[in-house]
């Protein structure tokens, strides 16, 4: 498919401390951030943080504040969007209504002047990449909404960008056809070649096709990583809660352990006499207020009381159990009061671990999986 | 449920009365008259005949036929070359002032249309405002005379039709999702491809609306080239007018209303099936 050779650098687009405001809003700020050759990036943030003002000052629909875009090594803040090699994948496909899918996908072609025989091949062999070879004479209001979808990344990727950019494209599909598209879309973009910008608010399907997550908050990036990076060590409580579902205990450091040489503070947790073991490459200044962030999935449900030995046992009552297929959390209330969610596989050769309703359980964690973070408003004791 | 109905019903029983009294029967006594002989003594003779027919398949009003749709269709293409950047701007223009704009093409509809094309006269008579204005610019050295002329024809049917031009137009620019727009652009077409492949076919049903509802009046407008073109512009609806009033062959007068009548009835079909293929295509989901 005659595809765009890069330099040997591996960046295809640079975000250069880049601010958009409008009207006096400030709805991006101090961006930066390298998007690597072929790899697939997601930005992940609420509604409102501003991804998709992210992707349209990429694809060239407004000029940022303050700051560059640069794409594959041009300066292209002064570039109309028709003068940039990167497609846009719309939020609501946009598909023009008056043509065919055929024309469509097309168009872009069209534009750039490729000879008629070329036009044909190229939009046939992406509308069977797509499975949509058949639908080729219809107009997009003939098409069910996965079908529309398609289409529209057919009429963007059929262009041989150099980045596509992919503005919640799953957002209008129902949740199983959703998960089909997510992985269709990790094979189209292996299979092309080409660099994804990917925009969701969906924690879920961020991790599950990311090559890398930036996680974005308020007009600003909170964290860049692998989805396990983002998953297992967020730099800070709010990509915690917004990447998935969490259990937050306060805790006080009490100094560093001499016992362990691998950075393990001790602590005491809030509602608990004895101290424990905290695992974290982060420094932490003596007594300073800390949160401690564990997954449903990190938490361990004992029902006898452990012997004196083991670490720290919270000790409760099951007060919920929620079936989720292969999966069930239980909801556990702490002497305290806090409430815990564990999620539990079943184990089907031992009935008799399955917890009920009103039963007393211990709860500790897997040791070293807990994610330790300053706390960023203590409140006063 | 009743209140509603009754109602409704009223109303669409009201709507056809008015119709059928003040257009259908006017229509059908024009189609008998059309069928009838002329009478020296009182204006008909009832008997059937072919006559005004023939009067009016002759060489002479096939010239004037001709040259009324030339000029309609003229008159249609100036609004539209005009008014299509209007509508576009206003369409596009910030909601606040957009709603002045809309007022000021609508301003002229509260003066009387005769009384509009009198004061056309000032304009471009031979010592009026424009001829004023050009002197004094020294662009011509001496008046032009435009009274009299096609150009003045023209002038007055664009000026007094462009604002049926503009408004349907408007209304399908603004229903024009700028998204489409972007999404050519980013396809690499740059603003003139994308106004050609995008806007233009989106926004047809408009622009045929707004050549309806030119062309079709243009054809039928009697005082216009009467004031502006003088006795030297006849065009069909002097035409019938005059066949009425002045020469009193009221069977031709008749069947030239008929045959224009038809003529507009084939467009409105034409238009009718466009504009429900084209809404078929304009579904967005
Ligand atoms: N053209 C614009 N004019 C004014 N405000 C805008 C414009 N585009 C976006 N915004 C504002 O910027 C913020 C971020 O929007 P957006 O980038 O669409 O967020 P997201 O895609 O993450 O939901 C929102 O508060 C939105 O109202
Ligand atoms: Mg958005």
């Amino acid at each position: 498919m005659g595809r765009y050779l890069l330099p040997e650098k591996n960046t295809i687009i640079i975000l250069e401390n880049i601010s958009q405001s409008f009207g006096g809003t400030e709805v991006l700020s101090s961006i930066n951030l390298a998007i690597n050759n072929s790899e697939l990036l997601t930005f992940l943030g609420p509604s409102g943080c501003g991804k998709t003002t992210l992707l349209r000052l990429i694809a060239g629909f407004e000029t940022p504040t303050s700051g560059r875009v640069v794409i594959d090594g041009k300066d292209v803040n002064a570039l109309p969007p028709n003068h940039r090699k990167v497609n846009t994948v719309f939020q609501s496909y946009a598909l023009f209504p008056h043509m065919t899918v055929f024309d469509n996908v097309a168009f872009g072609l069209k534009m750039s002047r490729v000879p008629k025989p070329e036009i044909n091949r190229r939009v046939s062999e992406i509308l069977k990449m797509v499975e949509l070879e058949p639908m080729a004479a219809r107009k997009p209001h003939q098409l069910s909404g996965g079908q529309q979808q398609r289409v529209a990344i057919a009429r963007a990727a059929v262009n041989n960008p150099l980045v596509l950019l992919l503005d919640e494209p799953l957002s209008a599909l129902d949740a199983k056809l959703r998960r089909q598209m997510q992985r269709d879309l990790k094979h189209l973009q292996r299979r092309l070649g080409i660099t994804f910008v990917f925009v969701t608010h969906d924690q879920q399907e961020a991790l599950s096709i990311s090559d890398r997550v930036v996680v974005m908050h308020n007009g600003r990036i909170e964290q860049v990583g692998t989805p396990a990076e983002i998953y297992e060590e967020p730099v800070s409580l709010r990509v915690a809660e917004f990447v998935g579902d969490t259990n937050i205990f306060d805790a006080v450091v009490l100094g560093k352990s001499p016992d362990c040489p691998d950075g393990s503070l001790e602590a005491r947790l809030e509602g608990q006499e004895k101290q424990c073991l905290l695992k974290t490459r982060r420094e932490f200044a003596d007594g300073q207020n800390v949160k401690v962030v564990l997954r449903p999935e990190d938490l361990l449900v004992n029902r006898k009381q452990p012997g004196e030995s083991s670490g720290i046992m919270l000790s409760g009552m099951v007060d919920e159990l929620i079936y989720k297929g292969s999966t069930y959390d239980i909801v556990i209330s702490l002497q305290s009061g806090k409430k815990l969610v564990v999620t539990e596989f079943f184990d089907e050769d031992d009935e008799s671990m399955i917890a009920s309703v009103g039963d007393s359980v211990y709860v500790s964690w897997i040791k070293g999986w807990e994610v330790v973070l300053p706390d960023e408003n203590p409140e006063p004791v | 449920m009743k209140t509603p109905n009754l109602f409704k019903n009223s109303a669409i029983a009201g709507t056809a009365l008015w119709l059928g009294v003040f257009a259908l029967v006017p229509f059908l006594l024009i189609c008998a008259a059309s069928f009838m002989e002329r009478s020296p003594t009182r204006f008909l003779e009832p008997v059937f005949s072919l006559q005004g027919y023939r009067m009016i398949f002759t060489p002479g009003f096939l010239k004037v036929f001709t040259t009324s749709v030339l000029l309609a269709a003229v008159t249609s293409a100036v609004c539209l070359v005009a008014g299509y950047p209007f509508a576009y701007i206003l369409a596009r223009s910030n909601p606040r002032y957009r709603n002045l704009l809309l007022l000021l093409v609508i301003i002229p509809f509260w003066t009387n249309s005769l009384i509009r094309t009198y004061a056309l006269i000032f304009i471009i008579k031979t010592n009026g405002l424009l001829n004023a204005l050009l002197l004094k610019l020294s662009i011509i050295s001496k008046p032009l005379s435009m009274m009299y002329t096609d150009f003045a024809v023209l002038t007055g049917l664009v000026y007094t039709l462009m604002p049926f031009m503009i408004l349907p137009l408007y209304a399908s620019i603004e229903k024009l999702d700028p998204r489409y727009l972007e999404a050519a652009r980013d396809l690499g077409a740059g603003k003139w491809r994308t106004f050609l492949h995008v806007s233009l076919p989106l926004t047809l049903p408009g622009i045929i609306a707004g050549i309806m509802l030119v062309f079709l009046p243009a054809l039928g407008m009697f005082y216009i080239p009467d004031i502006l073109g003088g006795a030297k512009s006849m065009l069909v609806g002097n035409f019938i007018k005059n066949q009425f009033l002045t020469s009193r062959d009221w069977p031709a007068g008749a069947a030239a209303s008929v045959v224009l009548t038809l003529i507009m009835a084939i467009l409105l079909i034409v238009y009718y099936f466009s504009e429900s293929s084209s809404r078929n295509k304009a579904v967005v989901t």
